[in-house]
């Protein structure tokens, strides 16, 4: 388990992180999630010691790593741009590690042989760094942390240099390699469906705060704060009396006709399509709905593509939702 | 295809002419003609007198003179180690600086050439002297008893060399600095390697290129250098540069000042054929496909 106790980081008087308490379970992929700029990069350095924090406390299993130079922490790094050594074959950057730790010369090529096989570069060995793809940089990155054995596999946005068909393959492939080592993966990301497809539990920060830590379902499902709703998905304000509903698009269903009285079903909005957006497996409707006060914004309501629909823009439609779809924030609401 | 790729290369040859026909005028012109005196008698009245010997590398070859080439590629390789040594730790400690800080060091660097150089090796000979504040303190103090010491000629010339060509190491090596991504610094620490092992198997070999870049910028002038020697030791000590300039402007033997010339300009031709041959190297160490 790695504990991180009342961490706070400032540079020059700006505070970028304050008050950060997270625990990751070993075992766990484990990703940090939130805007740029807010902090989760440092600390994801923090936990590698390549940062130190002004104050707090970082354990794994129990002994602590606070004093413990980057080089002396079980924990391995996947940086950013992958800071390969480009005057290095693919297996002279692997075995980097491993030959300054001074491990015998068969550990070593053992080491780098199976970080090799398990990121697939086996035929690379020999190239030089520079005349590798992106995709395969990636890999070799990978390789060299993995190549130390290390307890706790950090990763940088792992992904962000890759295009988008690329980045898919390689989210199924870490997890791939996370299984098969079973070692604690921490990865920073800004894409919450990166985030939300890949990890066991999710840290999400903003303003160098935590803002919620869950599952993917949790975060999802129950978030606590607006910011947490509209960072891992889209949601929609609907006034009803008094108060304000907060509705994920997937969760609103329409019709031109109108519903059968249903008493699961909250229902009672009427509106116009005011767009319709094909977006390939999903569309999504804008609906101008009056009774919305004029906020200007349109009710979003988002359908799988396979459900037939006849609407046309213009169409006036009604809509509804199932009791208990409303999102429950808790904190500071702003409406 | 083949006939415009033609025409192209002769537009790009067309644009290099200025620079080859400057070239070929004042530099392979006089080179050749010193080449040629080189192998002539001296005149009478100075200048040279049309007859093929090999007398004045005879002389070059022998001991005395011999001793001064010696002496003097000496000098040029002290003087590019040590501004190696002080410019290396110096360009990256300017590089890891916040960027008006760095522009701020930059321009002392620069301040060398600002200055009159007759002015500034005064200075620093007037600091290095018998009589200079720098004797009168190491005395004070006690490190030293021997006025003497500090005043020591070499010591006077290998201070203003190295004083004069620090910015042609510093610069260069600024450059590759300022520009290095720090983060393969931070993965070599993360992967387990201390300080001195960074240092040894990462920055110095991604470094190597330019330090062979800085070192030949600095020992090809330092080599010919002879107003530094003059005015530093006092005259009293003699380089090639001094040597050659002797030759041409007061013994008026032009050949045997040609042949000179040809020797010094050959150790530097052999210097940067060393540099290259080892940049290929290191360039090509990591080079290994199969």
């Amino acid at each position: 388990m790695l504990e991180i106790q009342s961490v706070h980081k400032s540079f020059q008087d700006v505070s970028i992180l304050s008050d950060i308490s997270l625990s990751v379970r070993q075992g766990d992929f484990f990703s940090i999630v939130g805007p740029s700029g807010c902090g989760k990069s440092t600390l994801l350095r923090i936990i590698a010691g390549l940062e130190s924090s002004d104050e707090g406390s970082l354990k794994w299993c129990g002994r602590s790593m606070s004093n413990q130079p980057a080089h002396r922490r079980p924990f391995n790094m996947v940086f950013q741009r992958y800071a390969l050594f480009p005057h290095m074959t693919v297996q002279e950057n692997v075995g980097f590690g491993p030959s300054v730790k001074g491990w015998s010369p068969s550990d070593l090529k053992t080491a780098v042989d199976d970080a090799l096989h398990l990121v697939q570069m086996d035929d690379y060995r020999r190239r030089r760094v520079d005349t590798l793809s992106g995709g395969q940089q990636q890999r070799v990155a990978l390789a060299r942390a993995i190549a130390n054995k290390p307890e706790v596999l950090l990763l940088d946005e792992p992904m962000s240099a890759l295009d988008q068909k690329l980045r898919e393959s390689m989210r199924i492939e870490l997890l791939r390699i996370q299984r098969r080592l079973g070692i604690t993966f921490i990865m920073v990301t800004h894409d919450q469906e990166e985030a939300l497809t890949m990890s066991d539990r999710i840290a999400i920060l903003s303003q160098g705060r935590i803002e919620q830590c869950g599952t993917p379902e949790e975060i999802y499902r129950s978030p606590k704060t607006e910011f947490v709703a509209n960072f891992v998905g889209a949601i929609n304000h609907v006034r009803v009396g008094g108060g304000v509903l907060y509705l994920r698009p997937e969760d609103l269903e329409l019709s031109r006709s109108g519903f059968d009285h249903d008493e699961d079903f909250h229902q009672g909005l009427t509106g116009t399509v005011r767009e319709i957006l094909f977006k390939g497996a999903v569309t999504d409707f804008a609906i101008d709905i009056p009774t919305q006060n004029g906020s200007g914004r349109p009710l979003m309501v988002q359908k799988p593509s396979s459900i037939r629909h006849e609407l046309v823009v213009g169409d006036p439609v009604f809509v509804r939702w199932r009791r208990g779809a409303e999102l429950k924030l808790q904190g500071e609401i702003h409406g | 295809m083949g006939s415009r790729m033609r025409s192209t290369n002769y537009a790009v040859g067309l644009g290099a002419a200025p620079y080859m026909a400057w070239m070929l005028f004042f530099l392979l012109g006089p080179l050749v003609f010193v080449l040629m005196v080189s192998f002539q008698q001296k005149g009478l009245w100075g200048g040279f007198e049309f007859t093929w010997t090999l007398d004045n590398y005879r002389r070059v070859v022998d001991g005395l003179y011999i001793k001064v080439l010696a002496s003097s590629v000496y000098l040029a390789l002290m003087t590019t180690f040590s501004c190696l040594m002080v410019g290396y730790p110096m360009a990256w400690f300017i590089a890891r600086q916040s960027p008006s800080m760095r522009k701020a060091l930059l321009i002392l660097v620069m301040l060398p050439f600002m200055s009159n150089f007759v002015v500034r090796a005064y200075a620093v000979k007037f600091l290095l002297g018998v009589e200079g504040p720098l004797n009168h303190f190491l005395i004070y103090i006690g490190a030293i008893r021997d006025p003497f010491l500090m005043a020591d000629p070499t010591l006077a010339i290998w201070f203003g060399m190295v004083t004069n060509y620090l910015p042609f190491m510093v610069l260069p090596l600024y450059v590759v600095f300022e520009r290095f991504d720090v983060s393969i610094l931070e993965a070599a620490r993360d992967l387990g390697a201390g300080s001195w092992r960074i240092w040894w198997r990462v920055l110095l070999p991604l470094t190597t290129p330019v330090i062979l870049a800085g070192s030949t910028l600095v020992f090809i002038p330092a080599l010919g250098e002879f107003v530094i020697p003059d005015l530093m030791g006092g005259g009293r000590t003699m380089f090639v540069g001094n040597l050659l300039a002797d030759q041409f402007l007061k013994a008026r033997d032009w050949p045997f000042g040609a042949s000179i010339c040809v020797s010094a300009v050959s150790v530097v031709a052999l210097f940067v054929v060393m540099i290259k041959l080892m940049t290929n190297h290191t360039v090509k160490a990591g080079e290994d496909f199969k």
